[in-house]
């Protein structure tokens, strides 16, 4: 038994440390983008850049640029008084964020380049944004400075219920437990772990298994709904109460709202905005690819389609 | 719980300590150990079902006392039917119910008769089919007096209960694993290690092969009517590896983990896809499943013993089942009648026994072209055959084939993409190959010794481990096929 042990624990260490060469070697285990408190909010840390890695194999690599003022730009958005240029806002979640496709190709870029940079467009995205943190993006650094401010709306950004990074802060997150720092600096060490918790969730896997096994010592209740007719089990997610009626609607006449198909027609909130400012965010040929399949973040081609859409509702 | 989950990661170091480390003086300790696992395993899944689990043990346990203690004949016959009667009916109930009831009223709107039927939104337990199986053959083996009844209950639970092989097979049998059961067992490291090997080639053709297929398997046949001649073709030829890769992946896993923990499980698939004809392909496939039918039901309807006619009865009962028992599907049905009809020529011909032995070689490891040829066909029926097993109906398995045979089939494959990752499936290809070669190599090698030193051990292990993590895929359902049966 001895023996077996010590040869198992070779095995796994040996392969332990393979497989940190390997995923160092072929870049495939980047960290995330390190955030930074910039006034009350939780911003992407300025003048951070680098390359976005996902996908099991890398298959997306992107370059980022973080500017001064937190966003992904390679310019800092500073507005300038000329007549002949039109000011573009777009706001919304990781999908305006676009650390999925190099900076140059995020859509800003992709709308500036078709107008022959007659316009200069400001992307305030941010991942895991819902509508609130828009409001107060709005509010904050958009309403009045702008001749369009586009709203890329999408289906999760309605379900939330609270700001995520606007006026919420870094700081008393990361300092708030202790255990999650600790956590953050095994996974900064060692690319194996950050590979797993990129690609595999592995912090949030190891959250649900935890949530699971006290539900199930305690739960005790019919569980009929979990199970499909493959019986295959349903991981339980706790449900966050859909609060869509609560949400104030804080936006000016001149906003412009971009959304995907199919994903907000159910919802009452887009009833309330005039028909001429609700476009669809892309209009594609069935046959493009727009994102990367595991994962549905646009690619450049979804980023150009959501370019064209803005291009013609300037246009009018 | 799966094996291919984080739980079961956590959860099979914790059993294998106790076991050997805290209970390794008592193996009865063990097999109670074994038992409540195996149940906290099961009821990871839903624990109502738990229950039935264990009323159908209870019920083969007690069948079995009363079959070798009845003096007449006729008690034995009672307690024989009524152990296979309920054990059937909760078959028939979970599996079958609203198969029949849908294709009762088929039938009869077909007769312009119009019923009201109503049909249940019934979860099947997951493993029903199998250890159901389990309690059959030992029922029916104690009444031929081919074994005697276990009299220990904790023993007997652990023979249905056993945790690497109660939701997906293998289908043990009494007379081979419930005597490693009831004597005490010592700890081997060479079968720990062998286990710890074939678990992760086992992890290799579950998650590097099939779980990467199913997003393009799932799309060509959902679409089916989009695609060329070619793609469904390759969507068939897909699917026959997914499921290759599944359920021997499946069953690898259980073998390998039982290793951990003393117990030989029988071998479920041995190289079906290198078959020179359909029969050595049903001797290579889901063997314990096809020998369960062999011995429990071919047999006693007499099998090749009996005159023309009666023999292909028997084949095409056997056949049948065998796909019924897959689900309440008439696909799964046609899908046995498919494999009868391949089967039979070679069975007239008295020629279904050929080939019993392994593929012979040359020195280079290189078979003949005539077993090529022989291979590439009976692959390329069974491919065809699978179609049957993964369409949701038959008239969709129909079509789906005759997309097949159009002019299309010549179209470059090229333009398909992984829905998975939308790039091209050399990547899947390549691993593919991959298994398939060392499948090849391993099957026709005369001499496995280097397959122990610590050097390859160490080296496979690495090299399996770091394909099986860079190959999970993100964001998908990595449940096992065979879970549904």
């Amino acid at each position: 038994m001895k023996h077996f042990l010590i040869k198992l624990f070779l095995i796994l260490l040996s392969t332990w440390l393979c497989f940190e060469v390997v995923l160092r070697w072929f870049d495939l285990a980047r960290y995330t983008i390190p955030t930074d408190q910039i006034g009350n909010n939780c911003m992407l840390k300025p003048g951070y850049s680098g390359l976005y890695v996902g996908g099991g194999f890398g298959e997306i690599q992107a370059k980022f640029t973080i500017n001064s003022q937190g966003w992904n730009s390679t310019e800092d958005f500073n507005l300038i008084s000329d007549s002949q240029t039109v000011r573009v806002a777009l706001i919304g979640d990781s999908y305006v964020e676009g650390t999925h496709v190099d900076v140059e190709n995020s859509i800003g870029r992709q709308l500036d380049r078709m107008t022959h940079n007659k316009t200069i467009t400001h992307e305030y995205g941010r991942s895991g944004a819902n509508i609130e943190d828009f409001n107060r993006v709005y509010n904050s650094f958009v309403k009045g400075k702008y001749d369009y401010v586009f709203v890329l709306l999408r289906d999760g950004n309605l379900n939330a219920t609270s700001a995520t990074f606007m006026n919420c802060g870094c700081s008393k997150e990361e300092h708030s437990s202790k255990s999650k720092g600790m956590i953050r600096s095994m996974y900064s060490h060692s690319a194996v772990l950050s590979y797993l918790n990129i690609n595999q969730f592995l912090t949030e896997n190891v959250q649900n298994m935890i949530k699971k096994i006290r539900e199930n010592f305690s739960y005790s209740g019919s569980a009929a709904s979990d199970v499909n007719a493959q019986g295959q089990t349903k991981v339980q997610t706790k449900q966050i109460p859909h609060k869509e009626n609560q949400v104030d609607w804080d936006f000016g006449p001149e906003v412009i709202i971009l959304y995907e198909k199919k994903l907000l027609n159910k919802h009452e909130i887009i009833q309330k905005i005039p028909e001429k400012h609700v476009f669809l965010a892309v209009n594609h040929n069935e046959n493009d690819v727009l994102d990367f399949g595991f994962d549905r973040h646009w690619n450049s081609i979804g980023r150009k389609d959501c370019a064209i859409t803005m291009f013609h509702a300037i246009r009018l | 719980m799966l094996f291919n989950s984080l739980e079961f990661l956590l959860f099979l170091p914790i059993v294998f300590f106790i076991y050997w480390f805290v209970l390794k003086k008592d193996y009865r300790k063990q097999n109670a150990f074994i038992l409540l696992m195996s149940y906290v395993f099961y009821a990871w899944w839903d624990e109502r079902f738990l229950l039935l689990l264990i009323f159908s043990t209870a019920l083969d346990f007690f069948s079995g006392l009363m079959i070798a203690n009845a003096i007449s004949q006729v008690k034995k016959k009672f307690w024989l039917v009524l152990s296979i009667g309920i054990n059937l009916g909760f078959l028939g109930f979970f599996k079958y119910y609203n198969f029949f009831v849908d294709s009762l009223k088929v039938a009869l709107d077909s007769s312009h008769i119009h019923v009201d039927t109503w049909t249940l939104s019934i979860v099947l337990p997951v493993g029903i089919s199998f250890y159901t199986f389990h309690g059959l053959s030992y029922v029916i083996d104690i009444y031929y007096k081919r074994i005697n009844p276990c009299r220990n209950w904790i023993n007997y639970s652990v023979f249905v209960s056993y945790f690497p092989l109660l939701v997906a097979g293998p289908i043990e049998r009494a007379t081979h694993l419930l005597p490693q059961i009831e004597k005490p067992r010592l700890f081997n490291p060479k079968q720990a290690m062998s286990g710890f090997k074939l678990m992760l080639w086992g992890f290799f053709k579950k998650i590097v092969i099939a779980d990467n297929l199913a997003p393009s398997v799932n799309e060509i046949f959902t679409q089916y009517q989009s695609y060329s001649g070619s793609v469904l073709l390759l969507g068939a030829f897909l699917f026959a590896i997914q499921i290759y890769g599944d359920f021997s992946g499946y069953s690898d896993i259980a073998r390998g983990i039982s290793r951990f923990f003393g117990m030989e499980l029988l071998l479920n698939f041995n190289f079906p896809y290198f078959s020179r004809n359909i029969a050595e392909f049903w001797r290579r496939w889901h063997i314990s499943l096809s020998g369960w039918f062999r011995d429990y039901l071919y047999i006693p309807l007499g099998g090749s013993r009996n005159g023309t006619i009666l023999n292909i009865r028997n084949v095409f009962i056997i056949f049948l089942v065998s796909g019924f028992w897959h689900g309440a599907n008439w696909t799964f049905i046609a899908w046995g009648l498919i494999h009868a009809l391949l089967f039979l020529p070679n069975f007239l011909l008295n020629k279904h026994k050929k080939d019993a032995r392994n593929l012979p070689v040359n020195a280079f490891l290189i078979p003949s072209i005539i077993d090529v040829l022989r291979i590439l066909l009976t692959f390329c029926l069974v491919v065809l055959a699978w179609v049957f097993f993964r369409a949701p109906s038959i008239s969709v398995a129909i079509q789906f084939i005759g997309g097949i045979f159009q002019p299309s089939v010549f179209e470059p494959i090229g333009g398909f993409l992984n829905p998975y990752d939308n790039q091209s499936l050399l990547k899947e290809f390549v691993m593919v190959a991959i298994m398939f070669l060392a499948e090849y190599v391993y099957y026709v090698m005369p001499k496995k010794v280097f397959l122990q030193t610590f050097l390859f051990e160490c080296v496979y292990s690495i090299i399996m481990i770091i394909l099986i993590v860079l190959n999970i895929p993100i964001h998908s359902s990595n449940s096992f096929i065979y879970f549904q049966f």
